[in-house]
């Protein structure tokens, strides 16, 4: 065949792997007329096309012929043979996998399971990571937060004054463009006789949409926002209160107090944007947006930046903006500027960029809630976690169930098998396993998927199509994963000599079980790890659920919204109050659960130049607010109707005292800006005990309590018949509002929504915990069937000297206990780290006691013995006789 | 080996036709061109070997090598000529092709 190299002159430079390639597939007989072809067309070429272009088509020429018709006879038949050979490697791969049913199911499921946890984490990260992509100039956008402190408390706003995004576009060419949009909050709405309480509205400036590229629907994509009193409403919002008509030029009434004009439809906003919204009403005619001061904090605030533009560069200049007119602007007001900044009180404004805007947890939002980016590396973390295990499960018991092959290796080697088919052999085996787990996991994740979002509160696309690279990258895994369970077999197994084997003296060889201990130890160890990580988020969520708050929680109904009664609120909770079942009742939106919170700026004793001022939640509520709660006074008294003073005197609460450091409340007053330039002051009639009002990650905060008319909610401290309780109040309600929807709430139940982060990750702390142990059973189970399989002999004679059952147990868990025990004394430490870690972030937390590590070493300990015992007593219960005959 | 009589594809009798056209000079190369060049259709290099081959493997043609030039690199080229079954293989052809021709009624 290469005799042709010799043969001819160094011909012009034709390619050199395609003749390379065709010499040594090609019949000699057929070759030089062949190669002979495809020369003289490659010179018959080189005239009139470029060299480049001739190799190409004299590549694509040759690679015509590689075909099996012109194949070399004996390349066909050792084609032929391998083709052969493989497929008798499958045939007995699938007749071995039926052959020990049971451990393969157990290899495979173990696998499979392992594979759908890390698709699912998968897919899970690249949707958080994927948030707000859609918006076509995405890398350049940024949005502007503040950062400022005020007498030693600092605090980081996600929006800032209407007049920051415009005032950038004017002085800095590094600024191309901006947009801002406002959550408007909560409102009933309603068209005709349609009305619904909707939660996501926001307003927006004119190039709202087309700024985040989201799709207008219909109407004017560069005029839905332009008119004044105009909204643009979702397609979800169309359909809900205009079914199939053209809502544009409608009216849409909000709270019965303002009208808003249709103006057009857009596309549903993404479930990947770090907002909701289903309704936009427009910035135009709205003067106050432009002039809302520097230091509000009222406006999200995004910016595209200008193409060559650099990040530094306009964050370098950012502090001239509170210096050229924040600052002047406060000072006009009478603030002593100078001696506050002495104190050491900032107001930054940060650019942030739109991929970090979704697991921006700093800086406070009324948007959709972030997401820690902490978590997503835990995720990750475990998604490696859970592989890792599975995989070692897979290694571990392909290793141990291969060594009963030797006697079937040796026969083959008798009768001449090559060492190069028999490893071929055990590693066909091994992959055609692991691809069956690929599949299965497949389908585990097609059925899994509902619970999955339903554990994660939200759904996002999983698609195949949009990741072949996964694709590809999963199925090197798994090939990988079985090459290298199939590798250790493979080569040992094959490398014996045929009598050695035959006469079963390699036994002793396979029986080095370090690895597999060693291998046990580590998937015990991650399992004991995740079921302490749960028991200790399970103790924490229950204590936050149980602790005293300082105010009851229990038999509160919270009706929601009685402001739409208007001036009939108070007339609504005097009827009510005359139902037996329902003792004291107070309006007020301001509670401790979910509900309005509103922080202005006091200074003590309305002194203007005190540093200690600083934002301080500022609560409207009744007389009857405190008792209807169960909060409990220290000192003064509570609002009453006998004091006509009352309305410009406030109560405080202990935390407020504190901050103060007053010994004496009751004598000093509060002082806030009730209009722009003059301070009014507030005498302290009344101290409260504190009570959580926010989450129990938070210290209690100040709260400066009012005696106003706010009937953002109504409270109900009820008692017994509660379906009756309800059905009245309803009733009342109807008959004085008949239109507006009626929404109640309980007090207890709002109070655990807040804690649903917590508990979506206690949800999914547990799962995780689950199948860690299931695989590590499975391996487990795997093992110690084997091991007893193995030991089948020695029970035999054990038994007929006479062990009782207990003792055969004993014996044959021995070697497995020590193991658990071992990955106890690891898993403990490790964990305990973890966990303080994580309740550090806790202001009121539980003691990490020794109980949850007892329990958990415990209850892995149990787990452990009792898969293992499965096979102790099966063993222990076959006759003796038939035992010692096992061969 | 018994004699089998061969059905052959259309492109299989165009090729045929077309060595005994070129007559000593069939080879891979001439044969595509003269192909082209009366069908007008196009065909690659290797699909006309492949043809070749097999004409040859049903006995219908014989080849041997034949003269190499310089710019084949001194290459020889394989020559092509029809057998006798070949040219039988062929002119069967024609003659169902004419049958068939005269059965067809006059009707335009």
């Amino acid at each position: 065949m290469n005799s042709l190299n010799n043969k001819f002159k160094e011909d012009s430079l034709v390619p050199r792997f395609p003749r390379k390639l065709l010499r040594h597939f090609c019949n000699p007989n057929y070759l030089e007329g062949i190669e002979g072809d495809l020369q003289e067309r490659y010179e018959n070429r080189q005239e009139r096309l470029s060299p480049v272009l001739n190799g190409l088509i004299y590549w694509s020429e040759s690679f015509g012929f590689m075909r099996p018709l012109f194949w070399r006879d004996d390349l066909w038949d050792t084609k032929v043979g391998e083709i052969e050979m493989l497929k008798s490697h499958l045939k007995f791969a699938f007749r071995n996998i039926r052959k020990n049913l049971f451990f393969s199911t157990i290899n495979i499921v173990g696998l499979a399971i392992g594979i759908a946890v890390v698709l699912f984490i998968f897919f899970y990260i690249q949707d958080e990571m994927g948030y707000d992509k859609f918006a076509e100039n995405h890398n350049r956008i940024h949005r502007v937060v503040v950062e400022g402190q005020f007498s030693g408390n600092e605090f980081n706003m996600a929006n800032v004054g209407g007049i920051v995004g415009p005032t950038m576009l004017k002085d800095f060419p590094e600024v191309e463009t901006y947009t801002r949009f406002d959550d408007w909050g909560i409102f009933f709405v309603r068209h005709e006789d349609i009305a619904f309480k909707e939660y996501s509205i926001i307003s927006a400036d004119s190039n709202f949409f087309s700024f985040l590229s989201l799709p207008v629907v219909q109407g004017d994509p560069d005029h839905i926002l332009t008119i004044p009193e105009g909204v643009a409403i979702s397609e979800t919002a169309a359909r809900k209160y205009f079914g199939d008509e053209n809502p544009v030029g409608k009216v849409l009434h909000f709270d019965e107090r303002e009208t808003y004009t249709v103006t057009g439809i857009f596309k549903d906003i993404p479930g990947n944007a770090h907002f909701n919204a289903d309704f936009v009403v427009s910035h135009a005619g709205n003067d106050d947006v432009d002039i809302d001061g520097w230091t509000n904090c009222n406006y999200y605030t995004l910016i595209l930046l200008s193409e060559n533009a650099t990040v530094q560069s306009l964050q370098e200049k950012l502090p001239l903006l509170m210096n050229t007119y924040g600052w002047p602007e406060l000072e006009a007001l009478g603030l002593d500027v100078k001696s506050l900044l002495a104190s050491g009180v900032y107001w930054d404004f940060k650019l942030q960029p739109l991929k970090a805007v979704h697991f921006d947890i700093v800086h406070g939002t009324g948007l959709k809630p972030p997401t820690d980016i902490k978590y997503i590396y835990i995720f990750a973390a475990i998604a490696l976690f859970i592989l890792m295990i599975a995989s070692i499960n897979f290694i571990n018991l392909s290793t141990a169930k291969s060594a009963n092959r030797a006697k079937e290796v040796g026969i083959k080697k008798v009768v001449g098998s090559l060492r190069k088919d028999l490893i071929l052999q055990f590693l066909t085996e091994s992959v055609v396993l692991s691809l069956i787990a690929l599949f299965l996991s497949m389908i585990f994740v097609i059925l899994v998927k509902p619970v999955f979002f339903n554990i994660l509160g939200h759904e996002f696309p999983i698609s195949i199509l949009d990741n072949i690279g996964l694709g590809l990258l999963l199925i090197s895994i798994v090939v990988f994963t079985g090459i290298l369970a199939g590798t250790f077999p493979a080569f040992i197994l094959s490398r014996f000599k045929p009598v050695a084997v035959l006469k079963g003296e390699m036994r002793h060889a396979m029986r080095k079980g370090w690895m597999r201990s060693f291998l046990v130890v580590f998937q015990f160890t991650a399992s004991i790890t995740m079921i302490i990580s749960t028991l200790v988020i399970f103790n924490q969520l229950k204590y936050m659920q149980n602790r005293n708050l300082g105010f009851d929680k229990e038999h509160v109904l919270i009706i929601d919204d009685p402001y739409i009664l208007r001036d009939q609120a108070k007339i609504f909770k005097s009827e009510l109050l005359k139902h037996p079942d329902i003792l004291n009742g107070t309006l007020s939106g301001y509670l401790p659960v979910e509900s309005y919170r509103n922080e202005t700026g006091f200074w003590p004793d309305g002194d203007m130049n005190d540093p200690r001022v600083r934002p301080l939640e500022r609560w409207l509520i009744d007389a009857d607010y405190f008792e209807t709660l169960s909060i409990q006074f220290l000192e003064g008294r509570n609002f009453s109707r006998e004091f006509s003073t009352d309305s410009s005197a406030v109560i405080i609460n202990k935390a407020c005292q504190e901050y103060f450091g007053w010994e004496n409340p009751l004598n000093h007053s509060i002082g806030r800006y009730e209009t722009a330039d003059a301070m009014s002051t507030f005498p302290i009639i009344g101290v409260v005990d504190n009570f959580h009002f926010s989450s129990l990650k938070n210290t209690i905060e100040p709260i400066v309590f009012f005696l106003r008319d706010h009937a953002g909610h109504l409270a109900l401290k009820i008692k017994g018949d509660l379906p009756g309780v309800i059905s009245y109040t309803e009733q009342t309600w109807k008959s004085m509002a008949p239109t507006q929807p009626f929404s109640y709430r309980f007090m207890d139940e709002s109070y655990n929504r807040e804690y649903h982060a917590e508990l979506s990750m206690l949800k999914l702390f547990r799962s995780f915990a689950v199948l860690a142990i299931f695989i590590g059973c499975l391996g487990l189970f795997g093992l110690s069937a084997f091991s007893a399989e193995k030991k089948t002999k020695e029970i035999g004679i054990h038994k007929v000297h006479g062990a009782s059952i207990p003792r055969l147990i004993y014996y044959l868990s021995k070697e497995f206990t020590m193991l658990v025990f071992v990955a106890i004394v690891i898993a403990s430490p490790v964990t305990w780290l973890l966990m303080n870690t994580w309740l550090q972030g806790y202001a009121y937390r539980i003691d990490l006691g020794l109980g949850v590590f007892l329990l958990s070493g415990f209850l892995a300990l149990a787990i452990a013995l009792l898969t293992v015992s499965y096979h102790a007593v099966k063993a222990s219960l076959l006759n003796p006789v038939k035992s010692l005959r096992y061969e | 080996m018994r004699r089998e009589r061969h059905t052959i594809g259309e492109l299989e009798e165009l090729v045929l036709l077309v060595i005994g056209i070129l007559g000593d000079n069939a080879y891979g190369i001439s044969v595509k061109n003269e192909v082209e060049k009366h069908t007008g259709r196009s065909l690659t290099i290797s699909a006309v070997h492949a043809v070749l081959l097999r004409l040859e493997k049903k006995k219908l043609v014989t080849s041997q090598m034949g003269g190499g030039t310089s710019a084949r690199g001194g290459r020889r080229k394989r020559l092509f000529q029809l057998t006798g079954m070949g040219k039988d293989a062929i002119s069967e052809a024609k003659e169902i092709r004419l049958k068939l021709w005269d059965l067809m009624p006059d009707t335009p």
